[in-house]
């Protein structure tokens, strides 16, 4: 079973749940932890692991020879990125734009075309405890995600709970990181800028068409306003962790909720047993 | 004057001699990336020797400066006004990118 844990908005406590939800499991079952948040992957401050292999993520990109190029312009014609441009007596390759398709090598008539590899970043992996442990890490700089949260994807052990740690936001890396999980939690927090980001992050599961519920972080008494939308859309809040000094303390220490207090070790377990309930009865 | 070079939806083609003139569509003007190496390359292809324009970023004025076209900054005012100025010497050439390309940003 996979389950995302995703948000829309940054910093509502994406990694809290998922790190959190990882630790409680892994007392019952087998458990994987993938932090797909690749520009600022955070799960490790809290699972501590030992990274013991990294492999390179790189992507195609295409090197022209200058003796064979005749400047005949097809292979920017062709570049869905605009990542080529001939100009007399010369191809200019802007290796930043291009998403490694290979449509220029195969377009040149004259073989001129040979692909090498660009670094966009690593997949590290290793254990925290029982916990496999794998996270994808973007060069610093480097704008195009996408190839690395794949990678991290493919890491997944099947035999194993898989918890995914999802970017924020909306965009192609959050929806490659959903790409074939069972089930989405969304973790939010009750403010206007929480709610307008959960609105948007339920759309998305519902164009995925995946079971999805939801988490209030530093829920409180005053705004009342994400409950209502939940209620409407008929999206269950499982879980409300408070708006607590205690919690906010633990967290800035790295210290998981599980380990500051035994409660919430029961309450994560449940949050789990209750997607797994969710799970079956949505299938995504 | 359109602020930025690679998103300007014509381009204006002119003769400064004769003052005769071509507006270009900029097919590049709504590319989701590379849209200013784009447009550059088109200019290539129409044969112009100077280009003034906002905005300018730096696949642009990489392609434009390899393939020898000087780049010189208009940002405001009629097309008119910036090929007078230009005519005049009253445009400053460019020697850099002045602004950041939208693929460098973060994409949300």
């Amino acid at each position: 079973m996979i389950i995302a844990v995703a948000s829309g908005k940054g910093g509502t406590g994406k990694t809290t749940v998922a790190t959190n939800l990882a630790l409680a499991t892994a007392g019952e079952r087998p458990v994987q932890l993938l932090d797909c948040d690749v520009e600022e992957p955070n799960a490790h401050l809290f699972l501590r692991p030992s990274i013991d292999h990294s492999v390179v993520v790189e992507i195609p990109v295409p090197r022209v020879d200058p003796q064979r190029c005749t400047c005949c312009g097809l292979c920017a014609d062709v570049c869905p990125q605009h990542a080529l441009s001939v100009i007399p007596g010369q191809v200019l390759v802007f290796a930043e734009l291009c998403h490694g398709c290979g449509a220029c090598s195969l377009a040149c008539p004259e073989q001129a075309i040979s692909e090498v590899g660009r670094s966009l970043g690593a997949v590290e992996a290793g254990t925290a405890g029982s916990i496999s442990f794998v996270q994808g890490r973007l060069n610093v700089g480097e704008a195009f995600a996408l190839p690395v949260v794949r990678a991290v994807k493919k890491m997944a052990d099947h035999q194993r709970v898989v918890i995914v740690d999802v970017a924020p936001g909306t965009s192609c890396p959050v929806v490659q990181a959903l790409k074939g999980v069972d089930f989405c939690l969304l973790v939010t927090e009750p403010t206007p800028f929480g709610l307008h980001d959960l609105t948007l992050m339920f759309a998305v599961v519902q164009k995925l068409q995946l079971p999805a519920a939801v988490v209030i972080n530093r829920a409180g008494p005053d705004d009342t306003r994400v409950q209502a939308f939940c209620h409407e859309n008929h999206l269950q809040v499982l879980m409300e962790i408070p708006e607590d000094r205690r919690v906010a303390e633990g967290y800035a220490r790295g210290i998981p909720l599980v380990q500051t207090d035994p409660r919430w070790a029961v309450g994560f377990r449940q949050l789990f047993h209750d997607i797994v309930r969710l799970a079956e009865r949505n299938p995504g | 004057m359109h602020a930025h070079f690679g998103r300007a939806p014509f381009f204006v083609t002119v003769n400064v001699e004769t003052m005769e003139y071509e507006a270009i569509p900029n097919p590049a003007a709504s590319s989701t990336t590379g849209a200013g190496a784009q447009a550059a390359q088109l200019l290539v292809r129409n044969n112009v020797q100077a280009v003034a324009a906002g905005n300018v970023g730096p696949h642009a004025t990489s392609v434009l400066q390899k393939a020898g076209i000087r780049v010189y900054v208009a940002r405001e005012g009629t097309v008119r006004e910036a090929v007078e100025a230009l005519v005049h010497g009253q445009l400053e050439q460019q020697a850099e990118a002045t602004m950041t390309g939208d693929s460098r940003k973060r994409r949300t």
